[in-house]
């Protein structure tokens, strides 16, 4: 008890209360940086360690493997007698659905076997695609079949603006038919098979538990409710100024209705320890209602807004200021996080500080899809294994970038043997069984898969290391497990797309000693002492959105990227961001902080002409003496009938007309020129 | 020649250069077996000297630039050693600039070949400018080992965005750039390119690559010189030529002049008889014109000769072709293809031709006029004899100094070597303009300083004008968003104009204002690919012309004239007896009407002037030197044409002789060249006394500091300009040094003394010689054109002339004192010849080849016979129809 006590005595008050609650469905609404990660396991140790709930009792759904894995690692720190076995049900929404549809729920209700496989969607997409042929259904709107699908699901037959229906509905029912048949689950399916299985109140644990419940969407909400018993209690945390995911479905007014369906007693914890109050102030103007959350620590240092010519110069210039940072000793690499809004901005930082030798480290939370060459070798190895994969080999042999780039249609007809074309990949696919490859290594020459990576294009490397790493990783599954090469690689290769790759990490460790990198949306639940949040431009932060509810989600989301920084924060915008998308300048977020919390330096608007300042050196290097300013006051009154002006170039002349826009002078020399008023620097004269 | 003994007359000097035999050398022992395979396969089995020699010295990782023949595998000698990297390595880059998109594209069909044997997985390639699509574009970046492209496209695409779109990857593999054509580097554009090359090298050294340079020049007098300067590397010179060449005859022609008259045929109407004897010789050949018009009237009148051509029935029109800037890609490549393959016998060209794009073998080449240069001339001449057969080249001389003196001393020619090429790397506009790209490509460091020299004097002004800021040891750009985009690597016009077809509202052409003003206004014909459209407006406001096809047998030429104003002085001193003042003048181009000029014998038709005159001007900097009185009395008294403007006549005069002068002088100081700086004279009158200056002006709105330069060193000029004459190989004056052999430059000389000293005129003016010429009799007498009536119509339609089919229909005819009465059996053609100016232009026609009398006219006589019953009957006829 004594380790409870401990911890229990290193909470405030506010998140004691939430510890001890009891209440049979409690909403605890955790502000930023008020400690919601140690309250949750505080809770869990609490139950376990004080109320004697067995850890197969509780169920605690995040929405990161990375969470999941923290809160196990923290509860296994505790107890080192605890192992992960022992904590089944703790894990993402899809695991721990995908776990109970395998061993506790009776699957067979279904059509289902346990021995079930995933799919991920671009799988999904295909079988789609794929049956749309065979059964030459007439579909319409293609391009936009995932969303078309998606509504399907929801019941919603008629897409934009169609006279008659087309075949979607039929396609569906045909999908859902395959699926089982090939006894194959989307992602979606876990959650909603599960669900339904769930209604039978075959499991109800005693403990649910739910992390960032903010982000919960409907199904998994049913889900919840559905292994809810009488006796099951609810302990749900989040935040509702953290809502940064509802484009992917969580679900809206969640924390009222939560508390109007379960009766839900509701707490908060309001005190935020994490940055200090001039941050604090700063990210209270992107909330809603601020009043609230209060802080505890101190002014701290302004906020630094800053502008840079483009995200390399910008680079460039992190590079020295983290350098001069670090240099000073007080500060590690660790402490230091750079955010931007998408991922594809990482680059161009992550290139400039491995030049630099600063350990950097990017979050990337990449799936399979999202490497293609990985997406099309597991395609076609899938296939090799599984001549009936007819998705699988389609998707290798179609594939523009790696594959041969065959249409539907002449694939169809040279695996049916009705066409004259050959295909060199589909005769390997064919032969892999037979081709007797004793080691997994030996796949790459069995493939020639030099011939399809384009040895030319500056990807070949990168491309290749990945496929090597990947059959290594599935090498060592193999022997680890002992099992036959086929077996093996049916194995790793579903597993692989379910729990993401070996090879790739899904979150940082904020632990190594480096330079973090992320988005916006990656920085959710962690925190730096020193934060730069790059490129808050018209069009990046905030993005380009078409709905007022997903202004305000923008809003809430650099509120999380300011809320992770503890004692500094820079903020900066492009001159020219390298994307047509993007605005040049501030964006309105930078112009909604208070100036007093703002220290930033007047950029000159202004257009500059080379001929003046060629004169302008030619004159100094002539002269050896000061300069002229190039810049002059501008009057703002407006010149009155004979107003005599100054002109850098042109000399004295009257200005003969003006309006908003622009000014007309007459000049002795060169008679009438007319400027832009913006752009042009006239000094009056009396 | 022997076939074309006809012209033998025109030949006033011919030289022979003899044949070169070919340097074999056995494939270099490190040339891979796949690139020598290749070679073999494409019946090469060992390569030129040069061609090997390079490869070894690529290999050793020398910069070399080569200069060898037109025809001599240059192409061949680049490719060897990049090939052989990219094949070691498929991650290897390569990049080659070419001054212009269509030779980007013509080398690129070169290497196609090579691509195809090799595969994409061994080698890619694509050209790279602001045509290519957005996917070949982004294969390219991705995939191409080499990528083919020009100096803009460096500028404003690789440079600025170095670390965005893969370019990163190009920039860190990049073993060779390949800079071709360098001779086009001269002057503003080639400080620009060495400056362009300075930030290219800067990024190449962020990304730790240091690429090799491999250049090809013409015979210039400073390759080394000029590579080093464009790319900052050390080279090595590859000159000595390897491969073979035949027998090579030089003809220099002059046309004759035509009695009665005192000026000669042009060299353009020279060319419309030599080029059809050409194709009829089967004699293959390209035609040089100095002019995108003369292109099109030599093309039009060669084909109507060789259409109507009495003694062939086949139409031989379709064997030749134009070929020049303002025709579309897709047509010149269509044009590049049937001349290689044969289809096509011949074209006329400007000098776009000049570079190495490849049209196949030619025997011949004719030069309508001297190109200028003679670095122009041998890159001209030296596109014939590919194949190894003799070659000829005929220059024909046109009625200007420079040609005329060649012909009376073509030794100049043969004998000098080639002009320099000069570029000032250190412009302080230009320097500007790159800091300022540079900057916003990598921050400023302190490494910079030893590649901009001016750095020191820059960085406080951009500092000051908010476009820099100090940070952490550098100066970062935050001034606006495109610095590469605020200035153009070549002195162009950004007014494009189009002309539209009205007829399909297809657009014909694009071209830059002056040239729009020259050719497109309205009233002009405009010639394309030997069509006429006659312009019907030119809408200045939307930069559009409209023209409608139409068949006229006239073409027109514009008049134009060039003034310059002084604006307001900065700065003026003393010079010798006289002053000098620095400062902003008006630069005046205008086109204020345009003559007619009939096809084929070219009289003038009559002059038109433009309702409103199309006028361009611009303001820059100049410098003006006064001319001190007793020189300027003594000048005008040596005009020519006394009574007409001086202006007007500005290089025949003493004064244009010795701007002349001071213009090469100046262009020597500050290493530019003639499209840089411009030169002309001002009269001004001031308390009732006249005074004339010399003006020398940047030929760049606002300036790029030539004149001001110029005024700081102008006694140092006025020196130069001496040396310069008095040093001439010339005795007396010739083009080169004073732009005309008809001046005397002893005259220039003490002109130029006098500037610091009165002294007393030379005694004894120079009497200009004459080239030798030969005067063509007209080929019919007025008073025998009734015998040889038949005859002369033959001719005629020979001649493919306008009208020359009437003539031929015409019976007979009777002279009558000094009329010629054209014998006609239908009154209805005296009616029709009497309309418009049919009869002036038959006049006009007649005259150019028969030798009329004074008061010459024409009447008509109709023959009665046989005619009224014909008419009946038709008339019978057409009241059957209408009844």
């Amino acid at each position: 008890m004594i380790q409870t006590d401990d911890m229990l005595r290193k909470l405030n008050t506010y998140q004691r209360d939430a510890v001890l609650d009891n209440s049979p469905a409690l909403l605890l609404n955790a502000h930023v940086g008020s400690g919601k990660t140690t309250v949750l396991i505080s809770k869990v140790m609490y139950l376990h360690l004080v109320k004697e709930i067995d850890l197969t009792e509780m169920v605690v759904l995040t929405f990161t493997n990375k969470a999941a894995k923290e809160i196990k690692d923290r509860i296994k720190a505790e107890n080192s007698k605890i192992k992960d076995k022992d904590m089944p049900y703790f894990g993402t929404f899809h695991s721990v659905a995908s776990k109970l549809l395998s061993k506790v729920l009776p699957i067979q209700e279904i059509g289902y076997t346990n021995r079930f496989t995933i799919m991920d969607p671009d799988e999904l997409f295909e079988m789609a695609y794929r049956l749309m042929i065979e059964h030459r259904f007439n579909i319409k709107f293609k391009n936009k079949l995932s969303k078309r699908m998606e509504a399907i699901k929801n019941g919603e037959t008629l897409y934009g603006n169609m006279k008659r229906e087309d075949d979607i509905k039929v396609l569906w029912e045909c999908m859902v038919e395959e699926k089982r048949k090939q006894n194959k689950m989307d992602f979606d399916d876990l959650i909603v098979h599960a669900t339904k299985l769930l209604e039978t109140g075959v499991f109800t644990p005693k403990w649910v538990i739910i992390d960032e419940f903010q982000d919960c969407d409907r199904a998994q909400l049913a889900l919840i409710k559905a292994m809810c018993g009488a006796n099951t209690n609810l302990f749900v945390v989040g935040d509702p100024n953290q809502i940064i995911y509802s484009w992917r479905g969580s679900e809206k007014n969640i924390f009222q209705n939560f508390k109007r369906v379960y009766d839900a007693k509701e707490m908060s914890l309001p005190i935020n320890y994490r940055s200090s109050s001039t941050i604090l102030e700063a990210a209270k103007q992107f909330l809603e209602d601020s009043t609230e959350l209060e802080g505890v620590r101190d002014e701290g240092s302004k906020i630094v807004v800053k502008n840079h010519y483009n995200p390399f110069n910008e680079a460039q210039y992190l590079c020295d200021q983290i350098k001069k940072l670090t240099s000073e000793g007080s500060v590690s690499y660790k402490d230091i996080a750079i955010f931007y809004r998408t991922q594809r901005q990482s680059k161009t930082m992550e290139d400039a500080l491995i030049k630099e030798k600063i350990p950097v480290e990017v979050s990337v939370k990449k799936s399979l899809k999202d490497i293609p060459v990985l997406h099309w070798l597991v395609s076609l190895l899938k296939a090799s294994i599984n001549h009936n994969d007819k998705n699988n080999i389609i998707t290798a042999l179609n594939n523009k970038e790696f594959g041969e780039g065959l249409s539907f249609a002449k694939i169809r007809g040279i695996i049916n043997n009705e066409s004259d074309h050959t295909s060199i990949l589909l005769d390997k696919i064919i032969g892999f069984l037979q081709a007797n490859v004793e080691n997994i290594s030996e796949v790459y020459d069995y493939f020639a898969l030099d011939d399809y990576l384009s040895p030319t294009s500056s990807t070949f490397l990168e491309n290749k290391t990945l496929i090597l790493d990947f059959i290594d990783s599935m090498k060592r599954y193999i022997d680890e497990k002992n099992v036959a090469l086929t077996e093996g690689m049916r194995e790793y290769l579903n597993s692989s797309t379910l729990y993401g790759l070996h090879i790739l990490k899904d979150s940082i460790d904020a632990e190594d000693e480096s330079v973090k990198l992320m988005t916006l949306h990656a920085c959710k639940g962690l925190e730096f002492k020193h934060v730069f949040i790059v490129g808050v431009n018209e069009g990046s932060i905030p993005l380009r959105t078409s709905t007022a509810e997903a202004r305000v989600e923008e809003k809430r989301l650099f509120f999380v990227g300011i809320t992770r920084a503890k004692d500094t924060l820079e903020i900066s915008y492009y001159t020219n961001p390298d994307d047509y998308r993007v605005l040049e300048g501030p964006s309105r977020f930078v112009d909604m902080l208070p100036g007093h919390i703002v220290a930033k330096e007047e950029s000159k608007e202004r257009q500059v002409d080379l001929q003046s300042m060629r004169k302008a050196i030619q004159k100094n290097i002539n002269t050896q003496e000061e300069v002229a300013v190039l810049d002059e006051a501008r009057p703002e009154e407006k010149a009155s009938d004979e107003t005599r002006v100054k002109h850098e170039k042109y000399g004295e002349g009257i200005v003969e007309s003006e309006d908003e826009d622009s000014i007309t002078v007459v000049f002795e020399a060169y008679g009438s020129k007319t400027f832009s008023k913006v752009f042009t620097s006239l000094e009056y004269l009396g | 020649m022997e076939a074309l003994n006809q012209f033998n007359d025109r030949i006033i000097a011919q030289k022979v250069t003899p044949e070169r035999k070919a340097i074999y050398r056995s494939f270099p022992n490190r040339l891979l077996t796949s690139l020598q395979d290749y070679l073999k396969e494409n019946k090469i089995k060992h390569l030129y000297s040069h061609q090997a020699e390079m490869f070894d010295t690529a290999l050793d990782r020398k910069n070399i630039v080569i200069t060898t023949s037109t025809a001599s595998g240059k192409t061949l000698s680049f490719l060897l050693p990049v090939v052989q990297e990219i094949l070691k390595n498929p991650m290897t880059r390569a990049i080659f600039v070419y001054p212009t998109k269509a030779l980007a594209n013509d080398q690129y069909r070169n290497i196609q070949p090579l691509l195809d044997y090799f595969g994409k997985n061994k080698i890619q390639a694509g050209v790279y400018d602001g045509d290519t699509p957005v996917n070949e574009r982004s294969r390219i970046r991705n995939s191409a080992n080499i990528i083919l492209t020009n100096p803009e496209m460096i500028n404003t695409a690789f440079s600025p965005n170095h670390n965005n779109h893969g370019f990163n990857f190009i920039f860190s593999n990049l073993k060779y750039v390949v800079i071709d054509e360098l001779h086009t580097y001269r002057g503003t554009f080639g400080s620009h390119l060495a400056n362009l090359m300075k930030r290219f090298n800067r990024i190449c050294t962020y990304y730790h690559s240091s690429p090799q340079f491999l250049c090809s020049s013409a015979t210039i007098a400073n390759p080394v010189e000029l590579a080093e300067k464009i790319t900052g590397k050390p080279f090595i010179l590859m000159d000595q030529d390897g491969s073979p060449a035949p027998e090579k005859h030089f003809y220099i022609w002059q046309p004759p002049m035509i009695k009665g008259t005192d000026y000669p045929v042009s060299p353009a109407q020279e060319a419309t008889e030599l080029l059809p004897e050409l194709v009829m010789q089967d004699n293959s050949f390209i035609a040089f014109c100095k002019a995108r018009k003369t292109v099109e009237v030599i093309l039009k009148e060669a084909r109507d000769k060789l259409k109507y051509d009495g003694t062939n029935v086949q139409d031989y029109s379709h064997l030749i072709s134009g070929y020049r800037g303002g025709y579309k890609p897709k047509e010149r490549k269509e044009i590049e293809t049937k001349m290689v393959n044969g289809h096509l016998k011949g074209l006329v060209s400007t000098n776009a031709l000049e570079l190495g794009i490849d049209i196949g073998s030619v025997e011949s080449t004719v030069l309508v006029g001297f190109p200028g240069t003679r670095a122009s001339f041998w890159q001209q001449s030296g596109r014939a004899g590919r194949s190894g057969v003799g070659s000829s080249t005929f220059l024909l001389l046109d009625n200007l100094p420079f040609d005329q003196y060649i012909g009376i001393n073509p030794e100049w020619l043969f004998s000098n070597g080639s002009e320099n090429a000069v570029v000032d790397t250190n412009n302080l506009f230009i320097q500007l303009a790159h800091v300022r790209a540079a900057a916003a490509e990598i921050p400023l460091s302190l490494d910079d300083i030893a590649m901009f020299p001016q750095l020191g004097e820059i960085v406080p002004v951009l500092i000051k004008a908010g476009e820099l800021r100090s940070e952490n040891g550098k100066f970062t750009w935050i001034g606006p968003s495109f610095p590469a985009g605020d200035f153009s690597l070549r002195n162009m016009d950004k007014e494009r104009y189009k002309l539209v077809n009205k007829i399909d509202a297809t657009v014909l052409t694009e071209m830059d204002e002056l040239q729009a003003f020259k050719e497109i206004h309205q009233g002009a014909i405009y010639l394309h690919d030997g069509l006429l459209f006659q312009i019907e407006n030119l809408d200045v406001e939307n930069r559009v012309a409209y023209g409608l096809p139409m068949d006229a047998n006239y073409y027109t030429a514009s008049h134009s004239g060039t003034t310059v104003v002084k604006i307001k002085d900065f700065k003026e001193d003393d010079i010798g007896r006289t002053r000098q003042h620095f400062g902003d003048v008006k630069v005046t181009e205008s086109v204020t009407g345009y003559k007619r000029i009939q096809f084929h014998n070219h009289q003038n038709l009559g002059y038109e002037e433009l309702a409103k005159p199309l006028i361009k001007s611009f303001e820059t900097e100049g410098v003006r030197i006064l001319i001190p009185k007793n020189v300027d009395i003594l000048f005008r008294k040596l005009v020519p044409n006394q009574g007409t403007d001086i202006p007007a006549q500005f290089w025949k005069t003493y004064f244009g002789g010795m701007s002349y002068a001071l213009l090469n002088a100046t262009l020597m100081l500050t290493m530019a060249t003639k499209e840089d700086v411009g030169t002309s004279m001002l009269e001004e009158s001031n308390e009732e006394e006249r005074t004339t200056s010399i003006c020398i002006y940047d030929r760049y709105i606002g300036g790029l500091g030539y004149a001001e330069k110029a005024f700081d060193h102008f006694a140092e000029i006025i020196q130069n300009a001496r040396k310069m004459v008095s040093g001439c190989k010339c005795n007396e004056g010739c083009p080169a040094c004073i732009g005309d052999y008809n001046l005397d430059k002893a005259i220039v000389l003490w002109g130029l003394e006098n500037i610091f000293e009165q002294l007393v005129p030379p005694k004894g003016m120079k009497v200009p010689v004459a080239a030798p010429q030969v005067v063509i009799e007209k080929k019919f007498e007025f008073l025998h054109l009734q015998e040889d009536w038949s005859k002369f119509t033959r001719f005629m339609k020979a001649t493919g002339e306008y009208l020359s089919d009437f003539l031929a229909s015409v019976p007979a005819v009777r002279i009558e004192g000094s009329t010629l009465m054209l014998i006609i059996d239908n009154p209805f053609y005296k009616e029709w010849m009497n309309e418009s100016d049919n009869i002036g232009k038959l006049k006009n026609m007649i005259n150019h080849y028969v030798n009329t009398p004074k008061d010459f006219a024409i009447e008509f006589e109709t023959a009665q016979k046989g005619n009224v019953a014909t008419r009946d009957k038709i008339s019978r006829r057409y009241s059957d129809l209408t009844n």
